[in-house]
């Protein structure tokens, strides 16, 4: 094995999981409950499970899509959602890694982003980090708290609930 | 982060696969050989991304197998000095906290990278910060954690020896071929709840 280019480029958390679900579709592999019944719906003829590919691709691929669904990128839905983000931070003088990393950790706060971006406070306005922020909350809101994702699903559906109420109080 | 890397191979492939197409069983080769596995000063290989060049395939007197060259691209996982990431603290000791993602548990954070007000609480078997005298916030077991990367650790492992393969022996060197050093320093740091 010869390692030709160590870092061709970057990927974002989102291409990553596109492409692990592309996998696993495609592998016809089920990860839990919900997985089988999504299979079962599936109109295709072959759904055996493919094996060729050795068990630790499975492993990996089930481990990594369990990571980023608890991440924040699991909130962006559409690749056009995706893309206006990457528009948007290309209007700022960012480094790559720097854009990457907003778009792979949604930030919420300045306190974030500053940890984010390298001298955050002497490169860029106030306003500049507001926006940025500003613009992830109008892309992707938050449905539920923070805490709610930490307690267990439960909990979680319940939050859900009230949420909706406060929603409909608001109307 | 995950990154692409360009490598290139020399792939058997097997006789009974030589009915599917050749990307295929190239495809599932490396799969085999490289997902969920470290290549030393590179990182944590997931699966392979795209094949750029499939060189004719070579026979060996003896083998049925024809072997081929190939050039492909790999998503590997490697984080970058500086990388802000989030993950759970899974063991909490005097000598600094073990933190763990779903698919990658080698991270430490040493004592001397966590807040300058820390301290060990042995009997909650917890790392305490304390950043001014009313505040305590504790960083429990299970809790979700956001660190900085600031080191990449390769240990060359070397093949079992037949005693250790066959469970006579214990193996001698159990560390990781791949580990991480993270720091816990600075605004933002630490766990996430602190921060909302």
């Amino acid at each position: 094995m010869k390692i030709l280019e160590e870092r061709q480029s970057f990927l974002s958390n989102y291409e990553v999981e596109q492409h692990l679900k592309d996998i696993k579709r495609k592998y016809n592999w089920t990860f839990n409950e919900k997985d089988e019944e999504e299979l079962q719906k599936d109109k295709r003829k072959n759904k055996k499970r493919f094996d060729a590919c050795g068990v630790n691709l499975e492993v990996i691929t089930r481990d990594v899509l369990a990571y980023l669904r608890n991440g924040p990128p699991s909130i962006i839905d559409t690749t056009s959602n995706f893309k206006e983000l990457g528009i948007f931070l290309n209007q700022f003088e960012l480094m790559k890694v720097e854009k990457l990393q907003i778009i792979n950790t949604l930030p919420r706060s300045m306190v974030i982003l500053y940890s984010l971006v390298e001298e955050c406070d002497q490169r860029f306005s106030e306003e500049i980090c507001e926006s940025i922020i500003e613009k992830i909350d109008q892309l992707f809101p938050l449905e539920e708290t923070e805490e709610a994702e930490d307690q267990d699903q439960e909990e979680a559906e319940d939050e859900d609930q009230e949420d909706g109420q406060d929603d409909d109080n608001m109307e | 982060m995950f990154i692409l890397s360009e490598l290139s191979d020399l792939v058997r492939i097997p006789p009974h696969t030589f009915n599917i197409p050749i990307q295929h069983s190239i495809t599932d080769e490396l799969n085999k050989k490289f997902s969920n596995k470290v290549i030393s000063n590179l990182g944590l290989v997931v699966t392979i991304w795209d094949l750029l060049d499939i060189k004719d395939g070579l026979l060996k007197p003896g083998d049925g197998g024809s072997y081929v060259e190939v050039q492909f691209r790999c998503i590997v996982w490697k984080p970058f000095i500086g990388e802000i990431l989030v993950g759970w603290v899974s063991d909490c000791s005097p000598e600094g906290i073990k933190v763990r993602l779903d698919f990658f548990d080698e991270i430490f954070i040493p004592r001397s990278y966590i807040f300058e007000n820390c301290e060990f609480k042995p009997v909650e078997k917890a790392w305490v910060w304390k950043p001014d005298d009313d505040n305590e916030f504790f960083i429990d077991i299970n809790e979700k954690i956001r660190f900085r990367i600031e080191e990449e650790i390769f240990v060359n492992i070397k093949p079992k020896s037949s005693n250790e393969a066959s469970g006579l022996e214990e193996p001698s060197n159990k560390a990781p071929p791949y580990a991480l050093l993270a720091s816990c320093q600075t605004d933002g740091m630490g766990c996430l709840s602190w921060w909302e």
